[in-house]
């Protein structure tokens, strides 16, 4: 069988990845084994390239992890595989966690919301 | 700090971009070709919403202005496009003098004058599109055209409804449009065949749309600011929903740059409140029937639902009371 090799270094490699999923035969089933955040970017660069999500297999290799992008303070935090909301790392906000997710920010967005109790006196 | 109160309307009614046809409205693939090409408008707004815009960009320079280092070309093809379209429209206003290179752009309203080296960013204050856009009132997004779709990789965006040039930085249109409940009036998915026309899209031939939305007493809404503005939703009333509600629309236009082979996307926000409809029968009666008839997942995904009924309401009333007047006479 045939062995093709390509050394992938991040983001800035998408364009080489795409490529690669696209000169692929029709019918052709994709395995992902990665750690959490390198098997998200390759499967959304996968779905990208027209690839639907039956046609790919994930193994998560260590700790499935999620991340959070803030939009209060646009920095990501970690946060537990369930979590629905979350409080982020950096500036406290509370967040409910969205189904979209961002390869330039790596995370899921983060909704900013407040939560009840916890409303300014008077406003 | 910037107040989202809102301190401005379209006086002008003839500069206001209605978005009803008929009394019922669903998402399609409403574009039209664009007939006047060029995009810069001078309103009796012009001045206030420049100034906003500059406020915006001034306080919050990372919610309203994304772009990636590789995009400065581009971005210097959206700076001549630009410029030629103001002084070709507005020659008393907008003055541009090129001598090679060594550009002067002059904008009377404002009283400025600049010069710089054409291709030469660090002869500007901002990046060129960053620049160029705070002379004029509308909102850019540059989308990249790579393998069959777009990335929005310049943004310049100082009203959001649902719109932040952070967050969607580098996503795809597809990505984009993923959580509007894109379902057209037959059913089927539009994103799709949406993308496809854009890539049709040539230059010299631009096209068109209009979007609309309703704020309740907001300059913008976006993700940045939802811990404010969602519970705010629920103060509206039938009694203040006539100030307070606006009817939010955005006339988009999409040119297809010659050089780059990107897409630009040229906004032009405007706000009517609803007391304002009035002033013209026939927008009155299309909003208010547009409005008894929006799909539930289309209400909650422009964020209305909250407000809704309480607007509708508010126009049931002034119906009411026209027609009752009516027979009176
Ligand atoms: C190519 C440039 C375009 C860009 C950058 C763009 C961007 C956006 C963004 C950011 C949203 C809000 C998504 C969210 O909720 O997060 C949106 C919504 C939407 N877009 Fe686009 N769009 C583009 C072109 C188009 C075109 C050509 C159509 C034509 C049908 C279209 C139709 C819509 C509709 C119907 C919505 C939902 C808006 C609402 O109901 O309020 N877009 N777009
Ligand atoms: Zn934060």
């Amino acid at each position: 069988m045939p062995v093709e090799c390509l050394s992938i270094n991040g983001m800035e490699d998408k364009e080489e990845i795409k490529r690669v999923i696209l000169s692929q035969k029709m019918g052709t089933q994709f395995y992902i084994a990665a750690a959490w955040n390198n098997a998200v970017m390759i499967f959304s660069l996968g779905v990208e390239a027209g690839l639907s999500e039956a046609e790919i297999q994930t193994v998560i290799i260590g700790p499935k992890r999620r991340y959070v992008y803030c939009m209060k303070c646009f920095e990501v935090s970690e946060v537990k595989e369930e979590a629905e909301i979350a409080e982020c790392d950096h500036c406290r906000a509370s967040l409910e966690i969205g189904p979209f997710y961002s390869i330039v920010r790596e995370g899921y967005i983060g909704y900013p919301f407040i939560p009840i109790g916890k409303e300014e006196v008077g406003s | 700090m910037f107040t989202q109160s809102l301190d401005f309307k379209t006086t002008d009614l003839d500069t206001f971009p209605f978005p009803f046809t008929s009394g019922n409205y669903r998402y399609s693939n409403d574009l039209k070709r664009l007939s006047n090409i060029n995009c810069i408008e001078v309103t009796p707004e012009y001045k206030l919403q420049v100034e906003t815009k500059r406020r915006l960009l001034q306080e919050q320079p990372h919610i309203r202005f994304q772009s990636f280092p590789h995009t400065m070309e581009m971005q210097w093809e959206v700076l001549e496009m630009l410029i030629d379209m103001a002084a070709d429209r507005y020659p008393e206003h907008f003055e541009v003098s090129k001598d090679g290179d060594k550009w002067t752009f002059k904008n009377h309203i404002f009283g400025e004058t600049n010069s710089f080296v054409y291709g030469d960013a660090s002869t500007l204050p901002y990046e060129p599109l960053d620049y160029i856009g705070r002379h004029f009132h509308n909102d850019f997004v540059l989308m990249v055209h790579r393998d069959s779709n777009f990335y929005l990789e310049v943004g310049q965006v100082s009203y959001a409804a649902l719109f932040s040039a952070n967050w969607n930085k580098g996503m795809s249109f597809d990505e984009i449009h993923a959580p509007v409940p894109f379902v057209s009036r037959k059913g089927d998915e539009l994103a799709e065949r949406v993308r496809k026309f854009l890539l049709s899209i040539e230059p010299g031939k631009p096209w068109t749309r209009i979007n609309w939305n309703l704020m309740a007493d907001r300059w913008d809404v976006n993700y940045e600011t939802m811990d404010v503005w969602g519970p705010q939703r629920s103060e509206i009333t039938p009694e203040n929903a006539g100030k307070l509600v606006r009817l939010r629309v955005e006339e988009q236009k999409f040119y297809r740059m010659p050089r780059s082979n990107a897409i630009l996307f040229v906004l032009n926000t405007q706000f009517l409140p609803l007391e304002d409809l009035a002033l013209r029968k026939e927008w009155f009666d299309l909003t208010y029937s547009v409005l008894q008839d929006i799909p539930g997942p289309m209400a909650e995904y422009k964020g209305i639902a909250p407000f809704l009924p309480q607007s509708v309401e508010y126009l049931r009333s002034i119906d009411e009371n026209k027609k009752a007047k009516k027979n009176n006479k």
